[in-house]
């Protein structure tokens, strides 16, 4: 699959008309009919990520083109952090998918706890070989799931609307919790590590 | 991780228990699950295994109505509470208890502003409130009033001043600038301290004594009762802020720097908290360790040379501010400026002189101000899953006294393989000597030679006549033991008071050494 930055719409149509990811993208809450139809259904997830350098690509313009509701983040001033509050605050009951730098996730993930539940971690950086190695902690089932796609993903904004799409799963609360050690090709930008979390109720 | 009980009570009890919390505050706001939302109680920055901090249980009360009766409750089960208010203590144990089973008394529900008082330049908040939640607030209603926060902005404006906390302005000691509180004792009692006292006192949030004892530090790095309200002096915006940055090469100007600092500090001609900062931690907020050095040990001092270039940092920063009518800034600055310019390869800075991208300096220059931001947390990305624990012992303002400490940490440090990254924050007559510990959380390994070390630290650091002024929660007996003058006389009037207002034992036990009586001595 070749696709680039610029027409994740694309990746997301041809993913889904691919047929073989087809069930996998509906276990996955992903609204298909919207994919199709160019949309991701915007109500049932919220993307966080940090707005810097480091994340390797035009975030905003990435997640904006395919639908997905967004907020940036930063740690560097007030009206930045309270509009991310704010927009948690709107966001009860929808899945976040959140990126970022380390410190930046962390304190992100010390707001969701215990209104949202973190069903996977994820630390991704890049390996001496130019390889990218994925260190994904959690849920089993949704892990599993998401382990396929960190080699058909070409940079976090790719990565990012896959996590966004993970809206819900029939996954039980005392399900399994794993780790998993992956590698894929390189992404780019510099290291970073990535959450999905849950509104209470849905595990 | 598998649920725990509360030390002492029997499973039937604590379903009980946990039944009885559930009518005082609603379903919603006790927590139990130990797999999704028990952890948001755990210290992630922990270096001893989590199961030693797990809590049984978490419940957030709304009010002083609904804590008095979770008190009661406590008090019926001898269940042990642990108080937090924001719990964003992070490097001194974050929310999590001091040991397992206690149930986490999280307050950050209870996040009132009620009062901001413009004219007399102080603010009234509940423990839930952050310094940005103020800040925030302030900016809403038009105030002409600064926030003196932690770097962290996500801190409480009460706990850290109860943790003895300091911010960067000239109200930056911030135990100083408390007036009033209101405290609840372990019997549900209210008290105010001070004028407020005097019922319909005018007086509450401006004068700190009242008549008699004043009490309001009894209740600061304590468990002798839940402050449930404080008035903060607050600054009001002066006519001109200027914040400055002064470099210094060399590692052994620590000593020079200091030296000139003390008189200016005592003179106030540096008003706010002064800040010498070395330059690991100036590097770690914008750049990281795999930037310049990926070998194992401290970072060899030819690639310190190449973050100092690249950086435009010295090996130690020096941050002040003048704040004031402009004639009076200019005066001030030529008696700072010709004092620092004594120091060779002295090299001066203002805003129009660092780049606007410089992250170090930016964070600094709001913190100056009083605007809350995150940015120093960018430290722990310093290296991949970075936790620190800080070892924050209190120095005399003399150049040999912060030499001796800068050398006692950083060579101890390096030979635990660990970077010296730290930083001296001058009060009034003061230094408290801040050393970020930072180390891989995911790390075991790691983690045992950072609290190896951590405790190596407290004792070489006393054994000199330094005390820490606060400290992790795995270090509070540790360090609490060391200020044990004449057969550890304060340790044991504080261990009478707690007895007499706390006779069940069940506030924070523990708290920075102080046992109840059924839990002391062997039985901790």
């Amino acid at each position: 699959m070749s696709i680039t930055l610029s027409s994740r719409r694309t990746f997301l149509q041809a993913t889904v008309s691919g047929g073989a990811v087809l069930p996998l993208l509906t276990s996955l809450g992903m609204a298909t009919n919207a994919v199709a139809g160019g949309l991701v259904e915007a109500e049932g997830s919220l993307c966080l990520f940090e707005a810097d350098a480091a994340m390797g690509a035009d975030m905003a313009a990435g997640v904006r083109q395919i639908g997905l509701a967004y907020q940036t983040v930063t740690l560097d001033d007030a009206a930045g952090w309270s509009a991310m509050l704010d927009a948690l605050t709107s966001a009860r009951g929808r899945s976040l998918a959140v990126l970022g730098r380390s410190a930046t996730v962390f304190a992100v993930r010390s707001m969701l706890e215990p209104t949202w539940r973190v069903v996977l971690e994820g630390r991704h950086s890049r390996q001496a070989d130019s390889g990218m190695r994925h260190e994904l902690s959690g849920l089993d089932a949704p892990m599993n799931q998401l382990s396929g796609w960190l080699n058909r993903v070409r940079d976090p904004a790719q990565y990012a609307v896959v996590l966004a799409s993970m809206t819900r799963g029939e996954f039980s609360a005392d399900a399994e919790r794993k780790t998993l050690d992956l590698n894929s090709h390189a992404w780019p930008g510099s290291d970073l590590v990535s959450l999905l979390a849950w509104p209470k109720g849905v595990v | 991780m598998e649920s725990v009980l509360p030390p002492g009570i029997k499973r039937e009890h604590f379903a009980a228990l946990l039944a009885d919390l559930k009518k005082v505050v609603g379903r919603e706001f006790v927590f139990t699950d130990p797999q999704w939302e028990l952890p948001a109680y755990n210290d992630a920055y922990l270096t001893t295994p989590a199961e030693l901090h797990q809590p049984s249980a978490a419940v957030a009360p709304a009010n002083v109505e609904e804590l008095q009766r979770v008190l009661e409750v406590a008090r019926h089960y001898k269940a042990p509470l642990w108080t937090i208010s924001t719990g964003k203590n992070f490097a001194y144990g974050g929310p999590a208890p001091r040991k397992a089973g206690y149930i986490v008394l999280d307050l950050k529900r209870m996040n009132r502003i009620l009062e901001v008082n413009e004219k007399h330049g102080y603010a009234v908040v509940e423990p839930g409130v952050s310094y940005m939640d103020l800040y925030r607030h302030l900016q809403k209603i038009g105030s002409k009033l600064w926030v003196d926060c932690a770097a962290p902005g996500w801190g409480g404006v009460l706990p850290n001043m109860t943790e003895h906390g300091v911010g960067y302005t000239p109200y930056g000691d911030h135990v100083t600038m408390q007036c009033g509180m209101e405290v609840m004792l372990a019997d549900g009692t209210l008290v105010q301290t001070g004028m407020g006292a005097l019922p319909g006192s005018q007086t509450n949030h401006l004068y700190k004594y009242g008549l008699g004892p004043s009490v309001d530090g009894l209740f600061t790095q304590s468990n002798f009762g839940v402050v449930t309200k404080i008035g903060m002096w607050l600054m009001p915006e002066p006519p001109g802020y200027r914040p400055y940055m002064i470099t210094f090469e060399k590692e052994s100007d620590l000593h020079a720097i200091t030296e000139v600092l003390r008189p200016l500090k005592v003179n106030m001609l540096i008003p706010a908290v002064a800040m010498t900062v070395e330059m690991l931690w100036e590097a770690a907020v914008q750049v990281t360790r795999r930037d310049y050095y990926t070998g194992k040990g401290p970072i060899p001092e030819s690639v310190r040379k190449k973050m100092r270039s690249d950086l435009k940092i010295g090996a130690w920063n020096f941050y002040g501010a003048l704040y004031g009518p402009p004639p009076m800034m200019d005066n001030t600055w030529e008696v700072v400026r010709d004092a620092f310019a004594s120091i060779p390869g002295a090299k001066f800075y203002f805003d129009e002189d660092r780049a606007k991208d410089d992250v170090a300096w930016q964070y600094r220059k709001k913190l100056g101000a009083g605007i809350p931001n995150m940015t120093e947390y960018n430290v722990m990305n310093w290296i991949p899953n970075g936790a620190h624990i800080d070892f924050s012992p209190i120095s005399p303002v003399t150049g040999a006294d912060a030499t001796k400490q800068y050398e006692l940490i950083r060579d101890r440090c390096n030979k635990a393989g660990f970077d010296y990254c730290g930083e001296f924050a001058v009060g009034w007559r003061d230094m408290h000597h801040i050393f970020c510990l930072t180390f891989d959380r995911n790390d075991v390994k790691q983690k045992a030679r950072a609290n190896k070390l951590f405790g190596e630290l407290v004792d070489a650091a006393a054994a000199a006549g330094y005390g820490e002024y606060r400290t992790h929660v795995d270090f509070m007996d540790r360090i609490a033991g060391t200020y044990n003058w004449n057969d550890s006389a304060l340790l044991r009037m504080h261990e009478k008071v707690k007895d007499v207002v706390d006779p069940s034992g069940i506030l924070s036990p523990g708290k920075m050494g102080i046992w109840p009586k059924s839990m002391r001595k062997g039985k901790a």
